[in-house]
Order: structure tokens, then C-alpha cells, then sequence
């Protein structure tokens, strides 16, 4: 079992709307995006992450060679060279699914404003405890059609159009761990559970795809489909935690010296010297979607 | 009991087996686009388009969708008992309806009709095709 030694969290702001496809089509669209089961957030599930996180990796990191993706991510023959002959290892870091904390929408206030709610602003709070970032969260009750400016800027007192619904956005009271961890979020209003849930499920962007007859230069037939994106400017979070690597966990010499010096402290280094800024994840890679910018919100030692 | 899914399903597989439509064929890639156009437009905005289109032509793809639409709404009959919005008859009903209801049932009811057109696309596409 990984031991829990030292936490982060990453942020991920969308740059580009993200498709990470949930491969099912039974719903309005023919592509819908990873969801939560029981809330129907979005999400993107750990694999996805990790799958990502590693292939940047293996493209970015300077020196590390391919011993230190294994012992990181875990040991892997196909893509990185780990030897049949040696035992399978587990990687020294967990990534959790990245969850969404807010949902940007079209709206009156230009150019737009970030919903979040309590529920995810409580989980958020949990995650925080976990990863032992030290904040406290205050989380006012919000119900019908209240809202709060909680971000960085204040939203003026007021009614505020969020796609087809209105709320009544009360004094600003912005909270004081989301302007110290969520700078970027800066016109975020704290809306109520119902009304978040309608956000992430009936606002999020819908891209009709076709495919051109090259001959006729029409649209072929049957190569019609609607396809689900994140929007851009979607805040995701993902918790990490680092453990050390011990030398007797391999019976080999090669990797018994390249496993002795691996702390936790010195993974979390190269981790966060590779992964940084822009990255990639989910499909549609070559028309230029979901590229997020990663930055890491240091967390404590356990 | 059934769930609310056995109804849906059972109401759109009587609704397509059934249809009276001019052309069968654009029903079905209307109907698949049916609830992408809902999400980018807004229900509201999806609806009155469609009435735009169908007008008084019963046999309109626009207007069989929309008295689909506006039978299951507020379809009460056996174990259904439908209330996203109140009595009616007509699509004119149905719009006129959804403009005078709180936002609460306004969004419920594009939830339901989101929840139905997806069983009507996929039982028109298993069912229409070739006509």
C-alpha cells in the first residue's frame, strides 16, 4: 500500500474546451463527457489523469530517464522500457479523479461568471482536510434562487442571467481560502445545489461535428454527431499524494541503487518541475482541445 | 411498479411505431438533433423554433416532435402521472404553459423532455431507418 507522505493538489483551468469521453452514447448527445455517477458533475477519472500526466512526462522531463517514469507512475514494458525480467512495481504518487469546482456561463455580466455550490465548495473543504492545505472553508447555505459573490471581484448586488436562469446574487462576501488558493476565479458566485446541478448538465458546450465527401464537398451521410465539451475556462482540481521509495521492494541491483535515493520529497520535485503549465488531456488532440494550464497548490506532510 | 426509464422508453416506442410523418427519414436525423439543439439554444428557444417551422401541419417533423413533447409532459394515464406542465392539448398550449411557470418547473421540464428525446432518437434511428 502507498503511504501517504506528502500532498498537493493541482489545479486545472481549461484553455480550450476538454472532451473526456465517457465512450457511452446513450444520452442527448452522441459523445457525452465523463460524469459523476451519483451527482452527474463532470469529471475527468483519475486514469484519465494519470494517463496524461505521464505521457507528459515521458515528453518533458529533463534527466530523469526512463527508471524514474516507472518508478513514479508505476513499472510499464509497452511504453517505457521497464525489463520483463524485472518484478512489476506500483508508482510512488495516487492522483484522484480531477474534480470540477467551478463551471463558467454565459451570462449579462461580461464575459462571463463562474457557478460553484455547496456541495462542491464542502467536498472541496474535505479534499483541502486530506491533502492538509490548512484552509478553512466557510460555506453559506444557499437555496432557490440566491446566489453569492464569492470570488475575488465583486459581483454587484443584484440579479445576474446565467444562461436561461436568473439569480439573485446577495453582498459580496467573498471567501477568504478561494481568493487565497483560486485567485484566477475572479467572478465567481456561489449559486444552490439544484441550480449548479442544472449548469453542469444542460450548459455545458454541444459541437456538431460532420465529415465532408471529399468528391461532392458536401456533408457525407450518416457522418453527423453532436459532441460534449467542458467549456473553456472550467476550474478542475486533482488531489496528489507522494510516497518514498524503498530499495527492498525490487530484487534487482539496477533498480535497488535507482530506488534508494527516491524520497518523497525529491518525486514531488521532479513531478512538479515536469508537470507544469500547459497539458494536455482527453480526446481531440489535434483540433486543439483540452489543453489546461496545471499549477500546483503545495500541501503538507503527513 | 415500473421505473421512470420503462416509461419513457414504452411512451417513445408507441410514439415512433406510430408516427404519421411526410418523410420518416428526416425524423430520424431531426430527432437525433433534437437535444443538441435544446442545449445550445435553450428549451424555450428550441420550442418556439419548432413551432415556427411546424406550424399547422400535423404531419410537419418539427410539429410531431413537439405533440410528442407536449402529450408526455403532462401525461396522466395508469401509472404515469406526468405534471412538468399543466393540462393541455396543443403545442400552442404547451409554449404559452412554459412561459408562465417558475424557473424551478421551467428547468424541470427541459430535464424531462432532454430525458424523453433520448429515447425518441434512439428508437426512431433503430426503427426509421430505410423508410
Amino acid at each position: 500500500m502507498l503511504k501517504k507522505e506528502l500532498c498537493a493538489i493541482g489545479k486545472l483551468y481549461a484553455i480550450s474546451p476538454v472532451h473526456a469521453g465517457s465512450g457511452a452514447a446513450t444520452s442527448a448527445v452522441d459523445l457525452p463527457i465523463q460524469r459523476e455517477r451519483h451527482t452527474e458533475w463532470p469529471q475527468i477519472q483519475a486514469s484519465g489523469v494519470k494517463g496524461a500526466l505521464r505521457s507528459h512526462f515521458r515528453r518533458f522531463a529533463n534527466g530523469g530517464g526512463t527508471t524514474l517514469i516507472n518508478l513514479i507512475f508505476g513499472s510499464d514494458e509497452g511504453n517505457d522500457g521497464w525489463k520483463k525480467e524485472w518484478d512489476s512495481l506500483p508508482g510512488a504518487m495516487s492522483i484522484s479523479d480531477a474534480r470540477l469546482l467551478a463551471f463558467p456561463m454565459r451570462s449579462n455580466i461580461a464575459p462571463f461568471v463562474w457557478v460553484t455550490c455547496p456541495a462542491v465548495l464542502k467536498r472541496l473543504d474535505a479534499d483541502l482536510t486530506y491533502a492538509d492545505v490548512g484552509q478553512n472553508m466557510d460555506v453559506p447555505e444557499v437555496r432557490g434562487d440566491e446566489a453569492f459573490s464569492i470570488g475575488g471581484a465583486p459581483v454587484a448586488a443584484g440579479q445576474v442571467v446565467i444562461e436561461d436562469a436568473v439569480v439573485d446574487v446577495a453582498n459580496h462576501q467573498g471567501n477568504a481560502c478561494i481568493k487565497t488558493l483560486f485567485p484566477e476565479l475572479e467572478r465567481l458566485i456561489l449559486v444552490s445545489d439544484e441550480m449548479y446541478k442544472y449548469a453542469v448538465t444542460c450548459c455545458t458546450e454541444i459541437q456538431t461535428h460532420i465529415k465532408i465527401d471529399a468528391e461532392k464537398g458536401t456533408a457525407d451521410d450518416g457522418a453527423l454527431w453532436y459532441q460534449e465539451y467542458l467549456p473553456a475556462d472550467s476550474l478542475l482540481y486533482t488531489v496528489v499524494h507522494y510516497s518514498h521509495r524503498d530499495a527492498g521492494e525490487s530484487e534487482h541491483a539496477e533498480i535497488q541503487r535507482a530506488l534508494a535515493d527516491l524520497k518523497a520529497q525529491t518525486i514531488k520535485q521532479h513531478v512538479e518541475e515536469a508537470l507544469q503549465g500547459f497539458i494536455q488531456i482527453g480526446g481531440d488532440e489535434t483540433l486543439g482541445k483540452g489543453i489546461f494550464n496545471l499549477t500546483w497548490i503545495t500541501g503538507g506532510a503527513q | 411498479m415500473r421505473t421512470l426509464g420503462q416509461k419513457r422508453a414504452a411512451f417513445a416506442l408507441e410514439k415512433v411505431t406510430t408516427i404519421s410523418c411526410d418523410n420518416p427519414k428526416e425524423f430520424k436525423t431531426f430527432s437525433a438533433g433534437a437535444p443538441s439543439m435544446i442545449l445550445q439554444n435553450g428549451f424555450g428557444q428550441a420550442l418556439a423554433f419548432w413551432y415556427a417551422k411546424g406550424g399547422q401541419n400535423q404531419r410537419d417533423k418539427h410539429r410531431v416532435l413537439l405533440d410528442i413533447l407536449q402529450e408526455w409532459l403532462c401525461l396522466c394515464n395508469g401509472d404515469v402521472r406526468n405534471r412538468f406542465i399543466p393540462p393541455c392539448t396543443t403545442p400552442r398550449e404547451m409554449v404559452t404553459a412554459l412561459a408562465a411557470m417558475s424557473q424551478d418547473q421551467y428547468l424541470a421540464a427541459q430535464k424531462e423532455a432532454l430525458a424523453l428525446l433520448e429515447w425518441i432518437k434512439r428508437y426512431a434511428n433503430a426503427l426509421l431507418k430505410g423508410k
